[in-house]
C-alpha cells in the first residue's frame, strides 16, 4: 500500500494541513509507528507535482505557517481507480485491504463492492492453486494448502471487517 | 452432615431432574409450538381415556341407581293380611317402536300406597305423565299419540320415580280394576332387588368391562410415548453428556407426569361436559340423569393415581434403550433384537389364569381369575406386537420403492408403528374375543325364540264386554282387513289344558282340520289330554269355583295339526261353539285377532289409537312389533356402543400418532421430494407403513381374540361358534381405517414436502 | 474448460418473496453445460432460494427459469418432479439420505423411481459407490457411516442418474477440511466425466475454488464477476 494513496483518500473528505493529515493517518492506520512529518511533506510534494492535490491557501497562525492541501479531480479519479482495483493476492495483505475498506467507508462508497472485487481476484488465484494441487504431488499440495488457507483467511478477515464497519457506519448514521 | 440435610440435598436434585424434564417437555422439540403440540397430543389422548374411564365408573353407579329406582316403583307382592286399598292394571302401549310404560290405578281404601315420584294416586279420568312423555305429547311428533291419552293431565312424575330423563311412563286413574281379572291388589311399592343374571351373562359383562377398559390403558401408555423416537434421542443426548441412568429416567418421568396431569384435568373437564350431555343420550331406551353419573370416590382416586403412574411407567420402561445404548439411539443404529420370553410369558400367564377359571365349578370363584386372565391376555397383545412385526418384517427384501421405504422403516423401528396400532389391535382382539364368546354363550344361555305370530296380525284379549268392544273397534278400523274372534278358556281338571273356542273358519286359519262342522272338537297333535277327560271351564289363570261349568272332552274329538310355525294359539284343545252349547262363555277371555291390510308403523299406531278406549281392559299384541326378548341383547347393545366409542378413539389416536410420525421425518420427506421423488410414492409408503402393522396386528388380534373366546367359553362350558361375517366386517373396518388415517396424514405430508421445509433447516 | 458451450439452465430476472422478506430481487444466472459454477454470498443473501428456484423446487414469483429451453414454471408438478429426478442431481449439507435404507439402496432409489429393476439399479449404485470410494459401506445405514462417507454416498446418489445439472447446497458444510476436499474433488471429477454442470452454493471461498466460474448473490441480486474464466 502506498502512503500517497492513503493521504489522497484522507484529503477526499476535505482540505487539510500537512500536520492534520499526519494526525489523521496516525490515528486511523498507524498508531504504533507514527508517520514522520518529513515523509508526509515529501509525499505531498510528489502529489502536488503529479497534479493530484493542490495548495488551498496558507493559514497564518501562532506557529509556523501552514499550507492547506486539497484533492483535485485527477486525485479523485486516481483514488477511485485504486479502490476499485484488487490487490494482487498474496499473503499479509491486511494493511492495504484495511486501509481500503476504511477509506471506502469514509468516502461513503461502501465496502461490498470492494469486497466482491477482491474476492473475485482472490478466488482466481485460489482456483489456480486448487488446480495445481489436484495435479501435483504431496509437496505441491502442502505448499498450495498453505497459500490457500492464507488467502482464505485474508478474505474472511476482510468480510468480517467489512461487516463490522458496515454495522459501525449504521450506528454512526443513526 | 446429618441425615436430614442429606435427604434434603437429594430431594433438591430430584426436583432439579423433574424440572429439567418439564423444561424438555415444553421446549424440547425444534420449536416451542411443536413441543406444546406434542404435549397437547399426549394430554389429549390421556384425557380422552380418563374421561371414558370416569364415565365407565360413573355409569356403573348410574345403572345401579336406575335399577334401585325401577325396583322401588314395582308393586310389592300381595299380602292377604291387610285390607285392599289399591288395585293396579298394566296399560302400557307402544308408539313408533318405543314402549310407553303405564299403570292404571283404582283406589279402594283409605291411604292407598303411592308409587315414588307421585304426590297422590290420580283419580279416575286423571293422568300423571313423565316429563319426556308430556313433552312428546306436546310436540308435533306426538300428535298421532294424543288420541290415546284423553285423560286430564294433573301432574308430572318426579325424578325419583323415573329411571332416566327420557323415560316414557304414565300413571292413570280408572275404575273397575278391582273386579277385573286383569287387575291386581297392590299393598305397597318397592320390591327387593333380584340379581338373577345367568352365569354366562355375568361372565360376558365382566369380559366386556375388561375388553373396554384394557384398550383405555393401552391408549394412556401409547399417548405418553407420542414422538417417542425424537424424545429417545434427546434423552440419549442427555445421557451422553453425563446424566446417569436414574436421572435420565426421572427426566423422562417428568414429561410423562406433566402430560398425564394435564390429561387428567382435560379428562375431568370432558367427563363433566359428557355428564351434562347425558340426558340427551339414549341407549337401548335408557338414559341417565347427570346426578346419577357420579363415580365413587375410590374409583376416582384409583384413576387419578393409576393414570400418571401408568404413563410414567411406560415412559420410563419405553426409554430403556436410550439408557442402555444412548449412542445407538443417537446414531439411529439398528436396535438390538427384541426378546420374546417375557412377552410370551404374559400370554401364557393369561392362558393359565383362564384355564384355572375353567376348572372351577363355582361361578363366583371362576369370575375373578377369568377377568384377571382376560386382562393379562389382552395386555399381552400390544406387548407381543412389536416382536411379531420385527420378526415378520426381518425377512422382507426388495419390492417397489414405496414398499422398500416402508419396510425398511418398519425394520429399523418396529416399536413406533407397533405403538401406533396397539390401541386398535387390542380393541380388535377384544371385540373378536367378545363377539365370539357372545355367539357361543347365546347358544347356552339361549334366547327365547321370537314368539311366532303373523306379522300382519294384531291380537287383543279382553274379558266379557271388553272382548266384544275390542271386536267392534277392530271391525270399524279402516286398517283392518278381517277380524276373527274366539274364546280362550282353561280346562281345569286332572289333565289341565287350554281350550280354544272358535268357528270352523277361524280354526282352519291356523290348523289343518280333517272335517269341521259346528259342534266338532279337536285335539292338537301331541296333546296329552285323552278323550273323556273332565274338568271345569274357567278363565285363564283363575281357579274354578263350585259354579264353574263342567265339560268333558268328547270321544269324537278329531285330530288337528298346526298349519305352520306361525300358529299362535297354544291351546291343545279346539272346539267349535256348538260343542259348548249351554255353557256361558260371556265372562271368559275373548281373543280377537285382526289382520291388518298393511302392517306399517303408521297403521299400527292408528289401530292402537282405535283401541285406546280399552285402556287397561285388554292386552294388545301386534305381530309386527313382537321381537324375541334376547337375554343378552341389552348387554350386547352396551358393548356395541362401547366398542364403537373405542374404535373411534383408536382411530383418532392412530391418526394423531401417524401425523406425528410424518412431522418427525419431515426433513427426509422434503429432501426426497426436492430430488424428484413423486409425492405419490411417499404417500404410498405411508400407506404401507400403516397397513402392514395393522394387517399384522389384525391377524394377531383375530388369533388371540379367538383363543380368548375359546378359553372364556371353556370357563362357561359352551361351544365355539365362528362368526365369519363379524370377522369380515372387522377386516373391512381395519382396511377403511388404514385408508382414512393415511388420507388424514396427507396434509401433513403435503406440508412436509412443500419444500419450504428445506429452508427451515 | 472449452469456450462457447451451450447454456443448459438459464434464470432470468427472478423475484421471490416469503411473506414480508424478499429473498430474490431480479436475479439472473446462466449455467453452461459441464461447468462448475460457484454461487457465493453471505447468509441470508438468497443464494439457497436461488438454487431452489433454478432447480424447480420453488417457483419464482416473477421471472423465468428454463432448462434447455423448457420453461420450468410451465411444467405440471409431477413433470417437474420427474425432471428433477432424471436431469438434476442434488447434494445437501446433511439429512438427505433416507435413514432406514442402506447406502446402496439410497443410491439406487432414483433409478428405481425411474422404473429400473432393483438388481440392475443396485448394480449401478454399487459402481458409483466404488467410484466415490465408499463401496465398503454399501450395506450399512447412513447412521452407521461417517459424515464424509455419508456425503460421498449422497454424491453417488446425485450422480447415479447421470444428471445434466448437479445442485450442491453447502455440500461440505458439516465436514472437516480434508473430507470436504475429498468430497469436492470426487464431485467435480464425476461431474466432468459425465459432462454435468454443477451449481455449487457455498459461503467458503476454498470450496468455491473448485469452480470454473463464480457469481455472488447480494441482497437478492446476482453480481457476475470478471475474474472467472
Amino acid at each position: 500500500m502506498s502512503i500517497a494513496n492513503t493521504l489522497l483518500g484522507l484529503l477526499e473528505s476535505g482540505p487539510r494541513h500537512g500536520y492534520d493529515l499526519k494526525r489523521a493517518y496516525d490515528e486511523r492506520f498507524s498508531a504504533e509507528r507514527p508517520l514522520h512529518y518529513g515523509q508526509v511533506y515529501s509525499t505531498l510534494q510528489r502529489l502536488l507535482r503529479n497534479g493530484l492535490v493542490s495548495e488551498a491557501g496558507v493559514e497564518a497562525g501562532d506557529g509556523p505557517e501552514r499550507k492547506r492541501y486539497a484533492i483535485t479531480d485527477a486525485g479523485i479519479t486516481d483514488i477511485e481507480k485504486w479502490l476499485a482495483s484488487p490487490e494482487s493476492p498474496s499473503s499479509y495483505l491486511q494493511n492495504t485491504l484495511y486501509t481500503k475498506v476504511v477509506l471506502a467507508l469514509l468516502s461513503g462508497r461502501g465496502a461490498a463492492e470492494l469486497l466482491d472485487t477482491q474476492r473475485a481476484a482472490h478466488l482466481a488465484k485460489m482456483r489456480e492453486l486448487t488446480k495445481r494441487k489436484t495435479g501435483g504431488d504431496l509437496a505441491d499440495a502442502l505448499i498450495c494448502d498453505h497459500a490457500l488457507f492464507h488467502l482464505e483467511a485474508d478474505l474472511r478477515w476482510l468480510e468480517l471487517t467489512a461487516a463490522r464497519l458496515d454495522e459501525l457506519t449504521e450506528r454512526v448514521r443513526i | 452432615m446429618n441425615a436430614e440435610s442429606r435427604y434434603g440435598a437429594r430431594n433438591g436434585r430430584w426436583w432439579g431432574d423433574l424440572a429439567l424434564g418439564i423444561r424438555l417437555a415444553v421446549g424440547g422439540a425444534r420449536t416451542l409450538r411443536a413441543s406444546v403440540l406434542r404435549l397437547g397430543l399426549s394430554a389429549f389422548g390421556i384425557g380422552l381415556a380418563v374421561a371414558l374411564l370416569l364415565i365407565a365408573a360413573g355409569l356403573n353407579v348410574g345403572l345401579t341407581a336406575q335399577d334401585d329406582r325401577s325396583f322401588a316403583r314395582l308393586p310389592a307382592p300381595a299380602t292377604a293380611a291387610e285390607d285392599a286399598r289399591l288395585y293396579a292394571a298394566a296399560g302400557g302401549t307402544t308408539f313408533e317402536g318405543r314402549f310407553i310404560e303405564g299403570d292404571y290405578f283404582e283406589v279402594t281404601g283409605a291411604n292407598p300406597p303411592v308409587p315414588p315420584g307421585l304426590a297422590r294416586i290420580p283419580a279416575p279420568g286423571e293422568i300423571v305423565l313423565s316429563p319426556a312423555l308430556a313433552e312428546l305429547l306436546d310436540s308435533p311428533e306426538g300428535a298421532a299419540l294424543r288420541p290415546r291419552f284423553d285423560e286430564r293431565v294433573v301432574g308430572t312424575i318426579g325424578n325419583e320415580g323415573l329411571t332416566g330423563p327420557t323415560e316414557l311412563i304414565f300413571y292413570a286413574g280408572s275404575t273397575g280394576i278391582a273386579g277385573s281379572a286383569l287387575g291386581a291388589e297392590v299393598p305397597g311399592f318397592g320390591q327387593p332387588q333380584t340379581g338373577g343374571l345367568a352365569y354366562g351373562i355375568v361372565l360376558l359383562i365382566a369380559l366386556g368391562a375388561v375388553v373396554l377398559l384394557v384398550p383405555l390403558f393401552v391408549f394412556v401408555a401409547t399417548s405418553s410415548r407420542i414422538a417417542g423416537a425424537e424424545r429417545d434421542r434427546s434423552l440419549a443426548a442427555l445421557r451422553l453428556v453425563g446424566a446417569d441412568g436414574r436421572q435420565t429416567r426421572r427426566i423422562a418421568a417428568a414429561e410423562a407426569l406433566l402430560s398425564s396431569v394435564v390429561g387428567l384435568a382435560l379428562g375431568a373437564g370432558l367427563f363433566l361436559l359428557a355428564r351434562q350431555a347425558a340426558p340427551e343420550l339414549e341407549l337401548g331406551g335408557r338414559s341417565m340423569f347427570p346426578a346419577d353419573i357420579v363415580p365413587p370416590w375410590y374409583l376416582v382416586l384409583l384413576i387419578v393415581l393409576a393414570i400418571p403412574l401408568l404413563a410414567v411407567a411406560t415412559a420410563v420402561f419405553g426409554m430403556r434403550r436410550a439408557v442402555i445404548e444412548p449412542l445407538g439411539v443417537l446414531r439411529r443404529a439398528k436396535p438390538v433384537q427384541r426378546r420374546l420370553w417375557w412377552r410370551l410369558g404374559l400370554l401364557v400367564l393369561g392362558v393359565g389364569l383362564l384355564g384355572t377359571a375353567s376348572v372351577q365349578d363355582d361361578p363366583d370363584s371362576a369370575v375373578p381369575p377369568a377377568m384377571f386372565g382376560a386382562v393379562v391376555f389382552l395386555v399381552a397383545v400390544p406387548v407381543l406386537l412389536p416382536w411379531v412385526i420385527e420378526r415378520v418384517m426381518a425377512r422382507v427384501r426388495g419390492g417397489s420403492p414405496s414398499w422398500q421405504l416402508a419396510s425398511r422403516r418398519l425394520q429399523l423401528d418396529s416399536g413406533t408403528p407397533a405403538r401406533v396400532v396397539a390401541g386398535i389391535v387390542v380393541v380388535l382382539a377384544g371385540v373378536v374375543g367378545l363377539q365370539t364368546s357372545m355367539a357361543g354363550l347365546d347358544s347356552v344361555v339361549g334366547t327365547s325364540p321370537a314368539a311366532a305370530s303373523n306379522q300382519d296380525e294384531v291380537e287383543v284379549t279382553g274379558y266379557a264386554e271388553d272382548g266384544a268392544l275390542a271386536e267392534r273397534l277392530l271391525s270399524e278400523s279402516v286398517d283392518v282387513e278381517r277380524v276373527r274372534s274366539g274364546y280362550d278358556v282353561y280346562l281345569s281338571g286332572q289333565h289341565s289344558t287350554g281350550l280354544y273356542v272358535a268357528d270352523c273358519q277361524t280354526l282352519r286359519l291356523e290348523f289343518q282340520l280333517p272335517d269341521c262342522r259346528d259342534g266338532a272338537v279337536f285335539q292338537v297333535a301331541g296333546t296329552e289330554v285323552p278323550a273323556g277327560s273332565t274338568g271345569q271351564l274357567v278363565a285363564l289363570g283363575e281357579r274354578g269355583t263350585a259354579d264353574s261349568p263342567q265339560w268333558t272332552v268328547p270321544e269324537s274329538a278329531g285330530a288337528a295339526r298346526p298349519r305352520d310355525a306361525s300358529t299362535a294359539t297354544t291351546a291343545q284343545l279346539l272346539a267349535t261353539p256348538g260343542a259348548l252349547a249351554g255353557v256361558d262363555l260371556s265372562g271368559q277371555a275373548r281373543t280377537v285377532r285382526a289382520e291388518l291390510i298393511s302392517p306399517n308403523p303408521e297403521a299400527v299406531d292408528r289401530v292402537r289409537n282405535a283401541l285406546a278406549p280399552l285402556d287397561w281392559r285388554a292386552s294388545i299384541t301386534f305381530g309386527a312389533e313382537q321381537g324375541g326378548e334376547d337375554s343378552t341383547a341389552a348387554v350386547r347393545a352396551g358393548l356395541y356402543a362401547g366398542t364403537g366409542l373405542l374404535i373411534l378413539l383408536a382411530g383418532v389416536s392412530l391418526l394423531v400418532l401417524a401425523i406425528e410420525q410424518v412431522k418427525e421425518r419431515r426433513r427426509v420427506f422434503a429432501v426426497l421430494s426436492a430430488s424428484g421423488v413423486p409425492r405419490g410414492v411417499l404417500a404410498r409408503s405411508l400407506l404401507w407403513q400403516n397397513a402392514v402393522p395393522i394387517g399384522i396386528g389384525g391377524v394377531l388380534a383375530v388369533g388371540t381374540g379367538l383363543l380368548l373366546a375359546r378359553l372364556v367359553l371353556g370357563v362357561a362350558d359352551a361351544p365355539m361358534v365362528l362368526d365369519w361375517s363379524m370377522l369380515g366386517t372387522l377386516g373391512g373396518a381395519a382396511v377403511l381405517l388404514v385408508l382414512l388415517v393415511t388420507a388424514g396424514t396427507y396434509p401433513a405430508l403435503r406440508s412436509a414436502t412443500r419444500l419450504a421445509a428445506l429452508r427451515a433447516e | 474448460m472449452t469456450g462457447a458451450t451451450e447454456t443448459v439452465l438459464e434464470a432470468v430476472e427472478l423475484h421471490k418473496s416469503f411473506g414480508e422478506t424478499t429473498a430474490l430481487h431480479g436475479a439472473s444466472v446462466t449455467v453452461r453445460a459441464g461447468e462448475v459454477l460457484a454461487v457465493l454470498g453471505p447468509s441470508g443473501s438468497g443464494k439457497s432460494t436461488l438454487l431452489h428456484c433454478m432447480a424447480g423446487i420453488l417457483l419464482p414469483d416473477a421471472g423465468t427459469v428454463s432448462y434447455r429451453g423448457i420453461d420450468l414454471a410451465a411444467l405440471a408438478g409431477h413433470r417437474r418432479s420427474a425432471l428433477r429426478r432424471d436431469e438434476f442431481g442434488f447434494v445437501f449439507q446433511f439429512g438427505q439420505l433416507v435413514p432406514e435404507l442402506s447406502c446402496v439402496e439410497n443410491v439406487a432409489l432414483p433409478l428405481r423411481l425411474a422404473g429400473q429393476r432393483r438388481k440392475a439399479a443396485e448394480r449401478i449404485a454399487r459402481e458409483w459407490l466404488a467410484r466415490l470410494d465408499v463401496d465398503t459401506v454399501a450395506g450399512k445405514r447412513p447412521g452407521e457411516v461417517s459424515g464424509g462417507q455419508g456425503q460421498r454416498v449422497a454424491v453417488a446418489r446425485a450422480m447415479v442418474t447421470r444428471p445434466k445439472v448437479v445442485f450442491a447446497d453447502e455440500p461440505t458444510g458439516a465436514l472437516d477440511s480434508l473430507n470436504s476436499e475429498r468430497v469436492l474433488e470426487l464431485l467435480v471429477a464425476a461431474a466432468r466425466d459425465t459432462n454435468a454442470a454443477v451449481v455449487l452454493v457455498t459461503h467458503e471461498t476454498r470450496v468455491a475454488a473448485f469452480s470454473d466460474r463464480d457469481i455472488t448473490v447480494r441482497d437478492g441480486k446476482v453480481r457476475q464477476t470478471e475474474f472467472s474464466r
